[in-house]
């Protein structure tokens, strides 16, 4: 669950940054206006571009190979990404892969007579966090705007049935429930309250078979394609909509 | 005229075995009762000295066995810092002979005694392995779930293993008057509070030594009837003695037991043996060159000679056993991983703590 942003106001001026699944994002906007009038711009880039988007003095920049990607994007001619550019930042999928972090964590947890300590587990959070480039330009959009909402949705889940060897290696995992799923965004919530940034996480009713995304949410032709990582616009809608819902509309109406 | 001490091998001999050789070209000195081969899962267990045994073996390919890994995504110095990765279960340093049959009964049933859940400020503390987490635990309840989760990959361990080399290395303990139960350090150190009328010091004597093991043994084997021991006898000094003896002299009492004790169960089963790293680094020969300027800890040259004569000592016993590079067999799996990280080379020594205290 999304937790409430202290936003003096809601945002007028959204970015929305990420990688390929921005093109989900898109397209659900593009289908219904579920942000409302907030104005908003999409900056980015796909695969192996996405790699070449540094912090150039505290800006997100792109080299020679993404830059033509970006600003296919964007659109709106914005070359380089800035902490106070807008108002809100709503990082989307960007390589903060859950298909990676959930699967082994589940395992663990779902796990007879296994156990990790709370001070381990937030040792592991901030290592899977701060591996992850992305996580680090939003901890420093947060840091150097703290007026500005910062909210990150990490990659969803596995779709279901693509790619069955996945589920190898992750006995328990397949039986995780709700309760253990809850444990691992209780613990990424508290990382990113510490770092200015809220998740939004995957719906539960999305996932299905412990640590997969309901086959209903893939992307069209995901099985034919074996693309067990995009998402169909469906999926991009149920987040956008969560997203105004709890970030766009002013205090009192939440 | 014939007597028995003719004819005997160079080592039966001091002038050649010893006298007429480089300490660095003694050899021979062990000749083990059973081969360690590349396919041996191997557990570790014991004091300090014990997880060098370990790293090395791990480190030349042996399938030493973790039956308690490092969580995902925990970065090296993490999973040092937390004790993952340093013996084969997160026990911590079991370092008498008494709290390692406690760990192996409790694990496999025995009933464990609210005398060894330890607050501290706030913080909970197992006293069997007060140091696992270096800020305790932040409820009891997630500390005894922790402790289960040890309990959990003992049973493994010791089910699966092939080879359990065992570190002896204390007789000084302490243990709760009312319950008996030995705590992995004296309570008020590194964690718990100490109270004199409920904590009593103990310095175990030979026979009690040797039955603790005899105990400890029996229900490895009896769990794991395949299961060989390797003992071995710290060479690292007291830190400090609460015995009234001197700390040198308290040294010797102690490790001379437990090298006692060694000998003796490795004289009694063929399925336990004796490795003397003990004498390695202690023994008079080498001039003390493998400690510190401490006189305390052991120098990473003085592990390599001890792994040196360990491994020298099994390719003339069984040359053509089989290693981890031969083959594939015996290959490094995911058994042999551990804990990379750039404190690699400290063992941790829960009883160094107790230098704090030193005046």
């Amino acid at each position: 669950m999304l937790s409430r942003v202290e936003a003096q106001s809601p945002p007028t001026k959204l970015c929305i940054f990420g990688d390929s699944h921005l093109s989900a994002a898109s397209r659900a906007l593009k289908e219904a206006p579920v942000l409302g009038d907030l104005a908003y711009e999409f900056w980015g880039a796909d695969g192996p571009s996405f790699r070449d988007l540094t912090l150039v003095d505290g800006r997100i920049t792109p080299g020679k190979i993404a830059k033509d990607v970006v600003a296919t994007v964007n659109g709106q001619g914005r070359e380089t990404l800035g902490p106070t550019d807008f108002d809100a930042f709503l990082f989307y999928g960007a390589r903060l892969r859950m298909s990676e972090f959930m699967p082994p964590m589940l395992d663990l947890l779902a796990r007879p007579f296994a156990h990790v300590s709370a001070a381990v587990a937030r040792k592991q959070v901030r290592s899977f966090l701060g591996k992850t480039r992305s996580y680090r330009f939003a901890q420093h959009f947060a840091a150097q705007n703290p007026k500005a909402s910062v909210v990150f949705t990490p990659t969803s889940l596995l779709t279901a049935d693509i790619l069955p060897r996945v589920a190898n290696g992750y006995r328990y995992a397949k039986k995780a429930q709700e309760p253990h799923r809850a444990i691992l965004r209780d613990l990424l919530d508290e990382a990113g309250r510490e770092d200015g940034i809220t998740f939004l996480h995957q719906p539960e009713r999305t996932i299905v078979k412990g640590m997969f995304t309901d086959p209903a949410y893939g992307i069209a032709g995901a099985q034919e394609d074996k693309d067990a990582v995009h998402k169909a616009p469906a999926y991009a809608r149920l987040i956008l909509e969560t997203y105004a819902k709890q970030v766009c509309l002013p205090v009192t109406q939440v | 005229m014939t007597h028995p001490y003719i004819g005997l091998p160079t080592i039966a001999y001091w002038k050649t075995g010893v006298a007429a050789l480089n300490p660095l070209q003694l050899s021979g000195l062990w000749q083990p009762k059973f081969p360690v081969t590349g396919e041996d899962r191997i557990v570790t267990a014991g004091s300090c000295f014990a997880q060098h045994i370990g790293r090395a073996l791990s480190a030349r390919g042996y399938r030493w066995l973790d039956a308690e890994p490092a969580p995902p995504f925990l970065k090296p110095e993490d999973a040092s810092a937390y004790n993952y990765g340093i013996f084969s279960f997160r026990t911590g340093n079991i370092y008498s002979a008494r709290i390692l049959r406690q760990w192996l009964e409790m694990a496999f049933g025995a009933e464990v005694p609210a005398c060894l859940n330890w607050e501290t400020e706030g913080r909970f503390f197992d006293g069997l392995r007060p140091a696992i987490e270096p800020n305790g635990f932040e409820t009891l309840g997630e500390m005894i779930a922790s402790r289960e989760a040890c309990f959990a990959a003992i049973r493994k361990a010791v089910n699966q293993g092939s080879v359990f080399v065992f570190t002896l290395g204390l007789t000084e303990s302490w243990y709760d008057a009312e319950s008996d139960t030995e705590f992995a350090l004296c309570p008020g150190t590194v964690a718990g509070t100490f109270d004199a009328q409920q904590h009593k010091f103990r310095n175990h004597r030979h026979a009690g030594i040797l039955k603790d093991m005899k105990a400890a043994i029996k229900l490895i084997r009896r769990k794991n009837p395949e299961m060989r021991v390797l003992l071995t006898v710290s060479p690292v000094p007291l830190t400090a003695t609460a015995s009234g003896a001197h700390v040198l002299t308290a040294t010797s009492r102690s490790k001379s037991t437990l090298r006692a004790v060694a000998a003796e169960l490795a004289e009694d089963y063929d399925f336990v043996d004796y490795f003397p790293s003990y004498e390695i680094i202690t023994h008079p020969v080498w001039r003390g060159m493998f400690y510190a300027p401490n006189q305390r800890s052991v120098v990473s040259e003085g592990v390599d000679v001890v792994m040196g004569h360990f491994f020298a000592d099994q390719d003339r016993a069984y040359p053509d056993r089989a290693k981890p590079d031969q083959g594939g067999k015996g290959k490094a799996g995911a058994d042999t991983k551990r804990a990379q990280n750039p404190d690699a080379g400290d063992v941790k020594c829960e009883e160094e703590l107790l230098n704090a205290f030193a005046r």
